[in-house]
C-alpha cells in the first residue's frame, strides 16, 4: 500500500470514517439527551458503531465480543439500573450538572491534545486491513497459549465482583 | 579486672544498689552504703600492701557495648595514698551518717550518692587515661549538685546547689577543653605519655596546663572560681567533710599533682598560680575571722588551705601540696563532722547559738580542739608538718632552687606565714565562741552524740595526731609518694620542717593567737552581711560582670523571641488557618468537580510536558 | 488505511467520555459515559494491534480483557449505585456530598 494522506481516503477509509462518525454523533446523543431512557438507546447505537468498526480493522472476535457483552449484557443491566433507581420515563431537565463550562473546558481539551498528538504522531502511517480477520480460532490461540494467565487472574476478579455485586446489593432485611 | 578498677567499682555498685533499692530497709541501706567504701578502702589497704608494684600503667580498656572503655589506671604511690585517705574518710563519713541523718526521710538516695562520689573521686585518683578522668571528674560534679542539693525543700539549698554546679562547670570548660589540647597535640590519652609529650613543648605545655587550671580552680575553689564552696555548706554536714577533705576539692589539686610534669614545664603558669593561691589564702582567711555560722568559718578555712596546697604545686613540691592534701584531708574532715556533731546538738549552725559547750560534748570538744589545733599547725599535729613542708618548699622557691622565679617564693612565703597567723586568730575565735563562755542561743539539753557519730570523730583524730610524723623520717612519705612514680620529682627529704620556717611560723602563730586572745569575738558576731563576710564582694562581682550583662542579654533575647520568632511562628498558623478558611470553600463534595480540577491541571502538565519537548 | 482515523475515533469517544462523565447527574449516565470512555481506549487497542499485526495479538486480547474488566465494573457500580438509592433515596451524583467540609 502506497504512501496517502489523510485527505485521499479509499474504500476502507469511507466505510470506516462512516461508522465513526455514527459511533460518535451517538456518542455525543448519550452525555447530552435529556431522556436517561434514550440515552441508553444512543448508546447501544454508539457501541454497535464501534463493534462495526472493529469489523473493518478485521478484529472480528472483538467486534463479535462488543455486540455480546455490551450490547446484550452490559445495556441491559444499565436499564435494570435506571429501572430499581426508578429514573425517570421521558425528559427532565435535571440530567445535566452545573458545571458545563468547565467539563466542556476540560473535555474539548482533552480531545484536542490527544488529538493533535495522535495526528502529530500517526498521521500519514498507513495500517494493512486487507488481511485475514483474526477469528474465534486465532483469538482463542492467542488468548490460551499466550494469555492463560492474565485470563485466569481476570477470571478470579469476575468472580470476586460477582460476590462483591452480589453482597452489595443484598438488602439489609435479608441480612 | 585489675585492683584499682575494682577499687573504683565497688562503691559505684554499692551506689547503684543503693539507688536501685530504694524502699529498703535503712538497716540495709546503712550496710550497703557503709560497704561499699570499705571494700574500696580494703582493696586500697591490699594495693598498698603490695608495694612495690611491678607495672605502674595498667591498661586494662575493657570492651563496653560500643567501644573499648578508655579504663586504663596507674598505680603509683600517689594514687594509693590518695586513695587510701579517700576510702578511709568516705567509710567514716558513711558510718557517721548513719547517726547524723536518722530522721532523713531520702536516706538511701544520700548514701548512694555518697558512695557515688566517692567511686567518682577514685576514679580520678587512679584514671590512667584522660578520658577516664574527665569521667569522673563530671560524676563528681554531678554528686557535688545532688549532695549539696540534699535539702532541696530549703531555697538556700537549691541556690548553692545550681552555684555549685554553675561555677564548677565554669572551670571545667577550660578543664576540658584542656583535656582536648593535651591529647591532640601528644596523640595519646595515656596520661604518662601524653603528660611526657607535652613537658617536652612548653607551649604545648603552657596552654594545656593553663587551661586545666581553670578546672582545677573551679574544682578545688581557688581565686576567682571560689565562690561556690561557702554556698555549699547548705548540704548536710557529712556532705561538707566529704566534699571538703575527701572527694571534690581534693580532685583540683590531685589532677595538677598527675599532670605535675606539663606544669613544672611551664614557669608561667605556676606563677600565675602562685599569685592565685596568695590571693585566694590571705582573703579567704581574712573572710573566715567574720563569719557568723560555723560551718562558713571552715568552708573559707578549705579555701584557704586549699591555697596552701596550689602554692606548693606553685613553688614546684608537689609531695608538700599532697602531704598537706593528706593531712588537712584527716583534720578537716574531723572538723566539719565536728561542727556536724554540734549542729545536731544544737539544731543550729550559727555561732550566736553555741557557747559554753565544753562539759556536755567531751568527745566532740576534745576531737575538734585536735582538729582546730591541726588545722592552726601546732607542734606535733599533723598540720604542722605538712604546712611547714609548704613552707619549706617557698623557701626553696626563694633561694631560687625550683623554676619559678624567686620572688614567685618570697611571695608565697610571706603570705603563707601571715596567713598563719589568720588561721591561728579564727581558729581561736571558732573554738572559743563553740566551747568556751555562755551558752548563747534557746536552752535546750545538750547531749553528747551517739556513738556512730563520735566513733568516727575519734578515728579522724588518730592520723590528724600521728600523720605529720611520716615526715620526720627523712624521705619516708617522699618515697611513698613517688613509689613507682613514672616522673621521679623531687629530692626524697624536703618535707622535713627547717629551722627557718618553724621560727616563722611559730612566731605568726604567737601573734595570731595573741590577736585571737585579745578579740571581743562573742559582742559582735555580726549577721554575716558586711563587706567581708560576704566574701570580698566576689560574688557581687559575678553579679556586675556575668549575671547582669546576661540578665540584658537575655531580655533582648526574649524580645527577639517574642517579637520576632513568636510571631513568624504564630503569623505562619494564622496564615494557614486563614489559607485553609479560602480552600475549605473548594472542598464541597462535589466528586465531579474534583475530578474536572484534577484533569484540568493534568492537561495543563501535559501540554506544558509537551511544549517543553518540543521546544 | 490510516491508522489516525481509528485512533481520533478513540480520542473523540474517550473526550466524549470525558464530557459526560463530569457533567451528568445521574449516576447511571455517569456509568454509560464510563462505558464510552472504555471503549474509546479499546478503539485504540484494536487499532495498535492491528498496526502492528503481530503473533501475541496483545491488543485484542488486552480489548477483551477491558470488555470484561467493563462488564464487572458495570456490575458493582451499579450494586453501590442501588445501595446509594436505597440510603438516600436519589442518585444524582452532586448529592452525596457527606465529604465536604463544612465551614466552622
Amino acid at each position: 500500500m502506497s504512501d496517502q494522506s489523510l485527505l485521499s481516503p479509499t474504500g476502507v477509509d469511507l466505510v470506516f470514517a462512516l461508522l465513526a462518525l455514527v459511533a460518535v454523533a451517538s456518542a455525543l446523543m448519550v452525555v447530552s439527551t435529556t431522556q436517561i431512557v434514550h440515552a441508553a438507546l444512543w448508546l447501544v447505537v454508539s457501541l454497535g458503531a464501534v463493534a462495526g468498526c472493529y469489523l473493518v480493522l478485521t478484529a472480528e472476535f472483538v467486534a463479535w465480543m462488543q455486540v455480546l457483552i455490551y450490547l446484550g449484557a452490559v445495556v441491559v443491566l444499565l436499564m435494570f439500573g435506571m429501572m430499581l433507581t426508578r429514573a425517570p420515563i421521558g425528559p427532565s431537565d435535571d440530567l445535566t450538572g452545573t458545571n458545563r463550562l468547565v467539563a466542556l473546558f476540560a473535555a474539548v481539551a482533552l480531545t484536542a491534545v490527544l488529538g493533535v498528538l495522535v495526528v502529530d504522531a500517526f498521521g500519514s502511517t498507513m495500517i494493512d486491513v486487507s488481511g485475514e480477520p483474526s477469528s474465534a480460532s486465532v483469538m482463542g490461540e492467542a488468548l490460551f497459549r499466550h494469555w492463560v494467565l492474565p485470563f485466569e487472574a481476570l477470571s478470579v476478579l469476575l468472580l470476586s465482583a460477582l460476590v462483591g455485586a452480589i453482597a452489595l446489593s443484598k438488602s439489609d432485611e435479608e441480612a | 579486672m585489675t585492683a584499682p578498677l575494682v577499687m573504683v567499682v565497688l562503691p559505684a555498685v554499692a551506689a547503684v544498689v543503693g539507688l536501685l533499692l530504694g524502699g529498703m530497709s535503712r538497716a540495709a541501706a546503712a550496710t550497703i552504703a557503709v560497704a561499699g567504701p570499705l571494700a574500696a578502702l580494703v582493696v586500697a589497704a591490699l594495693l598498698a600492701a603490695e608495694q612495690p608494684w611491678d607495672a605502674p600503667i595498667v591498661d586494662a580498656g575493657f570492651h563496653g557495648v560500643l567501644q573499648p572503655f578508655p579504663a586504663a589506671t596507674v598505680v603509683d604511690g600517689l594514687a594509693v595514698s590518695v586513695a587510701l585517705m579517700v576510702c578511709f574518710v568516705a567509710t567514716l563519713v558513711q558510718i557517721y551518717s548513719i547517726g547524723y541523718m536518722k530522721d532523713e526521710p531520702r536516706y538511701s538516695s544520700y548514701a548512694a550518692f555518697i558512695s557515688l562520689f566517692t567511686a567518682a573521686m577514685l576514679a580520678v585518683v587512679v584514671a590512667g587515661d584522660l578520658l577516664f578522668l574527665v569521667v569522673g571528674w563530671e560524676v563528681m560534679g554531678l554528686c557535688s549538685y545532688l549532695l549539696i542539693g540534699q535539702n532541696w525543700e530549703q531555697h538556700e539549698a537549691r541556690r548553692a546547689a545550681v552555684k555549685a554546679f554553675l561555677v564548677t562547670k565554669v572551670g571545667d570548660i577550660g578543664f576540658i577543653v584542656g583535656v582536648v589540647v593535651l591529647i591532640g597535640t601528644t596523640g595519646t590519652t595515656l596520661i604518662p605519655n601524653a603528660v611526657q609529650a607535652a613537658s617536652s613543648d612548653s607551649t604545648v605545655a603552657t596552654v594545656a596546663s593553663g587551661l586545666i587550671l581553670l578546672g582545677v580552680l573551679g574544682k578545688s575553689a581557688q581565686f576567682p572560681l571560689h565562690a561556690w564552696l561557702p554556698d555549699a555548706m547548705a548540704g548536710p554536714s557529712p556532705v561538707s567533710a566529704l566534699i571538703h577533705a575527701a572527694t571534690m576539692v581534693a580532685a583540683g589539686v590531685y589532677v595538677v599533682a598527675r599532670l605535675y610534669p606539663m606544669f613544672l614545664a611551664s614557669p608561667e603558669v605556676l606563677t600565675a598560680m602562685a599569685v592565685i593561691a596568695c590571693i585566694t589564702m590571705l582573703g579567704a582567711a581574712v573572710i573566715a575571722l567574720v563569719q557568723s555560722d560555723m560551718k562558713r568559718v571552715l568552708a573559707w578555712s578549705t579555701v584557704s588551705q586549699l591555697a596552701y596546697m596550689v602554692a606548693a604545686l606553685a613553688v614546684g613540691s608537689r609531695d608538700a601540696a599532697v602531704f598537706h592534701l593528706l593531712s588537712h584531708a584527716f583534720f578537716k574532715a574531723l572538723l566539719f563532722l565536728a561542727a556536724g556533731a554540734v549542729i545536731h546538738a544544737v539544731g543550729s549552725s550559727a555561732l550566736r547559738d553555741t557557747g559554753g559547750l565544753r562539759q556536755s560534748m567531751p568527745v566532740t570538744f576534745m576531737t575538734m580542739s585536735i582538729g582546730l589545733l591541726a588545722l592552726v599547725g601546732v607542734f606535733p599535729l599533723s598540720g604542722f608538718f605538712s604546712k611547714e613542708s609548704v613552707l619549706v618548699a617557698a623557701e626553696h622557691a626563694a633561694e631560687g632552687d625550683e623554676v619559678v622565679a624567686p620572688w614567685v617564693g618570697w611571695l608565697v612565703l610571706v603570705v603563707a606565714v601571715v596567713t598563719i597567723a589568720v588561721t591561728a586568730a579564727y581558729a581561736l575565735r571558732l573554738w572559743m565562741l563553740t566551747w568556751v563562755g555562755p551558752r548563747r542561743g534557746e536552752a535546750r539539753p545538750i547531749h553528747e552524740t551517739p556513738p556512730v557519730m563520735y566513733v568516727p570523730l575519734v578515728l579522724l583524730a588518730v592520723p590528724t595526731l600521728l600523720f605529720g610524723f611520716t615526715a620526720l623520717d627523712v624521705g619516708a612519705l617522699p618515697t611513698w609518694i613517688q613509689a613507682n612514680a613514672t616522673q621521679p620529682l623531687a629530692t626524697p627529704g624536703a618535707l622535713t620542717p627547717g629551722l627557718l620556717t618553724i621560727a616563722l611560723s611559730v612566731t605568726a602563730l604567737l601573734v595570731g593567737v595573741g590577736v585571737g586572745l585579745r578579740g571581743r569575738w562573742s559582742s559582735g558576731i555580726g549577721d554575716g552581711r558586711s563587706f567581708l563576710a560576704r566574701g570580698l564582694g566576689v560574688d557581687a562581682a559575678y553579679d556586675w560582670l556575668a549575671v547582669r550583662p546576661l540578665l540584658v542579654l537575655v531580655r533582648w533575647v526574649t524580645e527577639f523571641d517574642s517579637g520576632v520568632i513568636q510571631r513568624t511562628v504564630s503569623g505562619v498558623g494564622v496564615g494557614t488557618v486563614a489559607s485553609g478558611r479560602q480552600l475549605q470553600r473548594t472542598q464541597r463534595g462535589d466528586v465531579q468537580r474534583y475530578v474536572s480540577a484534577a484533569l484540568t491541571a493534568l492537561i495543563v502538565a501535559v501540554v506544558i510536558t509537551l511544549v517543553a519537548v518540543a521546544t | 488505511m490510516h491508522l489516525s482515523l481509528p485512533l481520533l475515533l478513540s480520542v473523540a469517544l474517550f473526550g466524549i467520555g470525558v464530557y459526560g462523565l463530569l457533567v451528568r447527574r445521574n449516576a447511571i449516565l455517569v456509568l454509560m459515559s464510563v462505558e464510552l470512555m472504555l471503549n474509546g481506549v479499546n478503539v485504540s487497542l484494536v487499532a495498535f494491534d492491528v498496526f502492528w499485526a503481530e503473533a501475541l495479538r496483545a491488543g485484542q486480547s488486552l480489548a477483551i480483557f477491558v470488555i470484561t474488566i467493563a462488564a464487572a465494573e458495570i456490575g458493582l457500580g451499579l450494586a453501590i449505585l442501588l445501595l446509594l438509592y436505597r440510603m438516600r433515596g436519589s442518585i444524582a451524583v452532586d448529592e452525596a456530598t457527606d465529604l465536604r467540609e463544612d465551614p466552622a
